[in-house]
């Protein structure tokens, strides 16, 4: 069923999600590349966000229980 | 900005990299309905001494330096181009193997990605050799709220302080009670310690290599704690019998109220380097 609105599993997964492509994966570093700096302070606020909402959502889907 | 036209137009993309693939190994219609990370940009292969880059080519409207530095601050933007540089990978993985690189690899253009793919050859291709044939699965454990009270009923020093509490004023009770609160949540903490440390060698015992991430204790149901945040690197021929490890980590602590989230396959993102000077 689709609500238009991210469900509680498309949460988590997209909390597992940039867990790997934010925080994981090969980083290049020299004058090849154009740009990667700052990925790792938005990370730590992306997920801080992310998870907050997934808290709450949580947290209703357990009332609605 | 005072760039010539024609200067202009050269750096009006820039060449995204999602990861690393052996040449060859991607049917071409494997990548041709995935989207990229920029709406509308296909997903190409730029191959070099039998490494093939995956790249998209992006508008440094959105991805240059100031515009990137600014939408990276938009969670939902953000959110959604992460989302975008997974599912290429995944596709990816579901042809052979991959190594993933971290979200924001941008080259000036396609010749910068081949030399990357030279200058890095040997470490590449041996990665995706160690690689060939494996993937990540990744498990969360979460222990129940009500830990806490079956550590304290267990605990003969937890006894002993409640009943010499009953006899007691007011005053001597409340330093009394302190002092038991912190040993149940010493002693309740040492408890998921060992369970996670007990479930996570026997995973990685069921793996080829494993990593132990920090609990994200926010993501937990209700007051459930995350304990394990684990990632296993797994022979593609042995996941039913990780799957049959997990089941019996499980069982082993399913009277406490332990529980278990198997995710993936995922792209190997915790088992490639990290960081490469």
């Amino acid at each position: 069923v689709s609500t238009g609105r991210p469900t509680l599993q498309e949460q988590v997964t997209l909390l597992d999600l940039v867990d790997r492509v934010l925080e994981k994966g090969v980083v290049l570093s020299g004058d090849i590349t154009l740009a990667v700096a700052g990925v790792d302070l938005v990370y730590v606020q992306l997920r801080a966000l992310l998870a907050s909402a997934g808290t709450v959502d949580r947290l209703r889907a357990r009332r609605e229980d | 900005v005072t760039a010539t036209p024609q200067r202009a137009t050269e750096a009006a993309s820039a060449a995204y990299v999602y990861g690393v693939v052996p040449a060859g190994a991607l049917p071409g219609n494997v990548l041709a309905d995935v989207e990229g990370v920029a709406p509308g940009v296909a997903v190409e292969l730029v191959e070099h001494e039998g490494l093939a880059a995956l790249v998209s080519r992006v508008p440094l409207a959105e991805f240059g330096e100031e515009p990137l530095a600014e939408r990276l601050h938009d969670p939902a933007w953000l959110a959604q181009r992460a989302r975008a540089h997974g599912r290429v990978l995944q596709q990816a993985l579901a042809a052979g193997s991959v190594v993933p690189f971290r979200f924001g690899a941008l080259f000036a253009g396609e010749d910068d990605v081949r030399a990357l793919l030279a200058a890095r050859g040997a470490d590449l291709s041996e990665e995706l050799r160690r690689l060939e044939g494996r993937v990540e699965l990744g498990v969360k454990g979460f222990a129940p709220g009500t830990l806490a009270g079956r550590v304290r009923a267990s605990l003969p020093e937890a006894q002993q302080l409640e009943q010499e509490l009953a006899g007691l004023a007011p005053g001597r009770r409340y330093l009394l009670e302190k002092q038991l609160d912190g040993l149940v949540a010493r002693e309740t903490a040492a408890a998921r310690l060992r369970i996670a440390e007990e479930s996570h060698a026997a995973l990685a015992a069921a793996a080829v290599a494993a990593v132990a991430n920090p609990p994200r204790d926010e993501t937990g149901a209700g007051d459930e704690e995350m304990f394990l945040n684990g990632a296993y690197l797994v022979g593609t021929g042995a996941r039913d019998a990780f799957e049959a490890r997990l089941e019996a980590v499980g069982a082993r602590f399913e009277e406490l109220g332990v529980r278990y989230e198997l995710t993936g396959p995922w792209p190997p993102y915790n088992f490639v380097e990290s960081a490469r000077p």
